[in-house]
């Protein structure tokens, strides 16, 4: 979570025509604030995740607070004010409110695994919400492909066990490229649903489904099936000595 | 003499109604909302809140919103958030002259073309007019083009 986060005054003051909320989430519960009104708003190129919400306060209903959530397909147009001089039911001023729909992952993910594997890489996932201040333009909303990059990634020992997880949050096509230094070694691409309540890879349930296995491969590709996870998790097992791997993951709103 | 104003107004997210320009003299007043508003102008001092209905909501994005506004008048507005307002101010010397004739020369002007009408006809104020004998009655001269 970026703090302080970026002023959608200032942005306001400094003439643009939108206000862009670009920054890593940390948790389901990051709330962030507009103190400007917004004539649209719509998901930023650079958004891990495809779902962000709006809460408002309703001047239809009186001093209640409304939402509107904004996916990656279907932007929201139309007026949405920020009325400052009145309060929130909790006293607050009633702001725009921005948190992200889908759930983030937290170290309590991580650490459900502790127990399980060597070791664990989390790669946080981005909020992009544009707002735009003005009559927006036509859209086209599409997230950009994302490309991670793990190389020279080393393991303690022989035939440890790690995970790396990236977000995925619906997009429709995921790749896995790795290459081993050892001689033996496996791969599996698992699709993982964040819940509220957690998993655990040790007790399969319907969190997450195994996408593809490659066992005791030195190297190769995992692919997706274009089915929608919020996580990519790639366990990797190490083969012999000397315990090293590089991985490109890359994934893609576009088949 | 006034000059033409331009600047932006950035509205400021207090809920109160704030004074803009107090005008001391005759303009045309321009008003844009670059942003989503709500926005709320008007001439009273009493229009908040802004979505009550005692000022003029801003439209986003255009048309202008243009007052003619004259000496004494003052402009106001409120907003519940942050807005940028373009804000144009053009001095209406014509309507000013005007205003000035009509509280002062506008009111001897009957006077002042009676008394030209008669000084021409060589007449006294209030009498008949008498034509000389065998004199034709005065005509103004025919319109000429002016020689080059």
């Amino acid at each position: 979570m970026t703090f302080p986060q970026t002023s959608s005054v200032r942005t306001t003051t400094g003439g643009q025509e939108y206000w862009r909320l670009f920054t890593q989430l940390e948790s389901s519960g990051d709330i962030y604030e507009s103190d400007v009104g917004a004539r649209a708003f719509a998901i930023g190129p650079d958004s891990d995740i495809a779902r962000a919400q709006v809460t408002y306060i309703d001047p239809q209903e009186g001093d209640s607070v409304n939402t509107l959530s904004v996916s990656i397909d279907s932007p929201f147009v139309g007026r949405v004010d920020a009325v400052l001089d009145q309060n929130y039911p909790a006293g607050l001023p009633a702001r725009l409110l921005i948190s992200s729909l889908d759930l983030v992952p937290t170290p309590a993910f991580k650490a459900q695994f502790a127990g399980d594997v060597d070791f664990n890489f989390l790669q946080f996932p981005n909020i992009d919400l544009i707002q735009y201040l003005s009559e927006p333009p036509s859209f086209s909303p599409v997230r950009t492909d994302r490309k991670y990059y793990f190389l020279r990634t080393l393991a303690a020992g022989a035939n440890q066990t790690g995970l790396v997880t990236v977000p995925y949050y619906g997009r429709r096509r995921g790749e896995v490229t790795y290459l081993f230094s050892g001689t033996t070694a496996a791969a599996t691409l698992y699709g993982y649903n964040l819940n509220l309540i957690g998993a655990d890879l040790a007790s399969p349930d319907d969190m997450y489904v195994i996408l593809q296995t490659n066992a005791a491969a030195g190297s190769g590709s995992l692919t997706t099936s274009g089915r929608p996870f919020d996580l990519l998790v790639i366990e990797f097992t190490f083969g012999a000595s000397p315990y090293q791997m590089e991985c490109i993951i890359t994934t893609s709103d576009r088949l | 003499m006034q000059n033409t104003e331009a600047y932006t107004y950035f509205t400021v997210p207090d809920g109160e109604t704030k004074e803009v320009y107090s005008f001391t003299y005759w303009a045309t007043v321009k008003l844009f909302l670059e942003t989503a508003g709500p926005v709320a102008v008007g001439l009273r001092q009493d229009i908040a809140p802004v979505l009550s209905g005692r000022g003029v909501l801003l439209p986003s994005g255009g048309p202008e919103v243009v007052f003619e506004m004259k000496e004494g008048n003052r402009l106001y507005v409120v907003s519940g958030s942050v807005n940028r307002v373009r804000l144009i101010i053009v001095p209406e010397f014509l309507q000013e002259a005007t205003d000035i004739i009509d509280k002062t020369t506008l009111s001897t002007v009957p006077g002042v073309v009676s008394g030209f009408y008669n000084a021409v006809r060589g007449l006294l104020a209030g009498q008949a007019p008498v034509i000389p004998k065998n004199e034709k009655p005065i005509c103004p001269p025919k319109l000429r083009p002016p020689r080059l």
